[in-house]
């Protein structure tokens, strides 16, 4: 039920804050931060703090299907610098397989 | 509306004396100990981790300080993780893959879920939490701390239970969907070893180079791929069995002692017992999961340029995680079974030790994007 909860409070909270002006964000932060800070023992500086970092979470996220695609370059970039890196690092060992390999006794090629 | 909705999501503020989470971290505390001991998970991180979890959410205990002193000596300055890769590297033998280098590529492909488990992360967390959270796959803890604490991540703790969880888990991960993704006639597949003699030069020219190497193409990772192959250079250059010994066993013993004990500082109730940690569990497992399909299917697609006397057993890129030498093993266990004289285990030992290089220049990757 918290975990519904809280995911569903970001989400309503994120759609609110997409919806709301500068200054009705301003008035209901102070409002709300007024209300709880009486309750919880805080002063409304220590509540305004965990408000404005529960805002800057909701306008960051909530749940954001278009993120995926979004990132599917760090994803393609990922990839290709791995395999770039591991293909050069095979080579490299390839080269020193070969540089150090002991040489052949010239009296047995004969 | 909005001032509503911010009141809902402020209750949590409210003091209630002696918080009932608390004795929940003291069951996963203990669920951790269980599986640490009985079934022997993990039980050198896992039981530290489990003791701590319990330590710091007793009632009465605020901040420990000893245990803060050691997380911010060891854990903030990445210190910790960073000599235990002088330990790991140490402890491997890059024989097998040095005589057949090829098989580096599946260490490569065996990192997809790390990238995939980002995107999907991204749909719930902000990038640098997600890109935490995606070096899960990456199956290995040092790595997976030292991307957390530079992208100051807050879900350390969840990310080094699931990372260390899950890797004690690969043996039950794994092989459902190796077995999923291939057919019985791919599990058969031979292939025979032909051993090659791997010089000393070599052996210790390589992680020299190989330091170099990733110094210029992942700068980010280079703390990590240094302190690895530092303990393998002292392992290879044959003048320091002292020194060797001593990083493989005391050394490595020492830091994860400390290393276990103070990640529990990150597991109060408060930091733990949020929504995100059971979503962080799930797409870590997810990025398990991923990273071995992305080996097997790899290895399938070269398959079908290869002629048939040269084909891969696709079970060997699941092994290109860094879970090692226990991926390794169970592909081993996964041919035998299939067909008692199918012996993979240096085919997949060799593919297992490139997972443990694949994954650190993941790690560096992941931070060069987003530091």
């Amino acid at each position: 039920m918290n975990f519904l909860h809280h995911f569903c409070g970001l989400t309503n909270l994120s759609t609110a804050v997409t919806e709301a002006t500068t200054e009705q964000i301003t008035e209901a932060v102070t409002e709300a931060a007024g209300t709880v800070a009486e309750t919880a023992e805080l002063t409304t500086e220590q509540v305004t703090e965990v408000v404005t970092e529960a805002i800057t979470e909701a306008a960051a996220g909530g749940f954001r299907p278009e993120a995926f695609i979004e990132n599917l370059k760090y994803m393609g970039a990922g990839m290709i610098g791995i395999f770039l890196v591991i293909g050069v690092i095979i080579l490299t060992i390839v080269l020193l397989g070969k540089l150090t390999a002991p040489k052949k006794k010239s009296d047995e090629e004969e | 509306m909005l001032t509503l909705e911010i009141l809902e999501l402020l209750k949590g503020l409210i003091p209630t004396g002696f918080d009932p989470r608390q004795l929940a971290m003291w069951l996963i505390g203990g669920v951790l100990i269980f599986l640490a001991i009985k079934k022997e998970m993990e039980p050198t991180l896992l039981l530290p981790i489990g003791f701590g979890a319990i330590l710091v959410n007793l009632p009465v205990i605020g901040e420990l300080p000893a245990l803060q002193e050691l997380y911010e000596a060891g854990i903030a300055t990445e210190l910790f993780p960073l000599i235990l890769f002088i330990g790991i590297g140490a402890m491997i033998d890059f024989g097998p893959l040095l005589s057949n280098p090829k098989l580096m590529i599946f260490g490569a492909a065996a990192q997809f879920g790390i990238f995939f488990t980002l995107c999907m992360a991204s749909m719930f967390f902000d990038i640098k939490d997600a890109a935490s959270i995606a070096i899960i796959g990456a199956a290995d803890g040092p790595t997976a701390i030292v991307v957390a604490d530079k992208l100051n991540s807050q879900y350390m703790s969840a990310i080094m239970v699931a990372a260390y969880s899950y890797m004690a888990l690969v043996p039950l991960i794994q092989p459902p969907v190796i077995k999923l993704l291939t057919t019985k006639k791919e599990r058969m597949i031979r292939m025979p070893y032909q051993q090659k003699d791997v010089t000393k030069t070599t052996r210790i020219l390589f992680p020299i180079v190989i330091t170099v190497i990733a110094g210029i193409a992942a700068p980010s990772s280079v703390e990590l791929v240094g302190f690895l192959m530092f303990g393998n250079l002292i392992r290879e250059c044959g003048v320091l069995d002292s020194l060797s010994e001593t990083a493989q066993k005391v050394l490595a013993n020492l830091i994860t002692i400390f290393l276990g004990i103070s990640i529990a500082t990150t597991m109060r109730y408060d930091q733990f017992l949020k929504w995100e940690t059971l979503l962080i569990l799930g797409l870590g497992l997810v990025a398990f999961i991923v990273d071995t399909a992305g080996g097997v299917l790899f290895a399938k697609l070269l398959n079908i340029f290869l002629p048939k006397e040269k084909k891969i057993n696709p079970m060997i890129g699941a092994a290109g995680i860094s879970a090692f030498p226990m991926s390794g093993r169970i592909v081993h266990k996964m041919g035998l079974k299939e067909d008692p004289q199918n012996f993979l285990l240096m085919h997949s030992i060799g593919v297992n030790v490139s997972g443990q290089i694949a994954s650190v220049i993941a790690g560096g990757l992941i931070l060069s994007f987003f530091m």
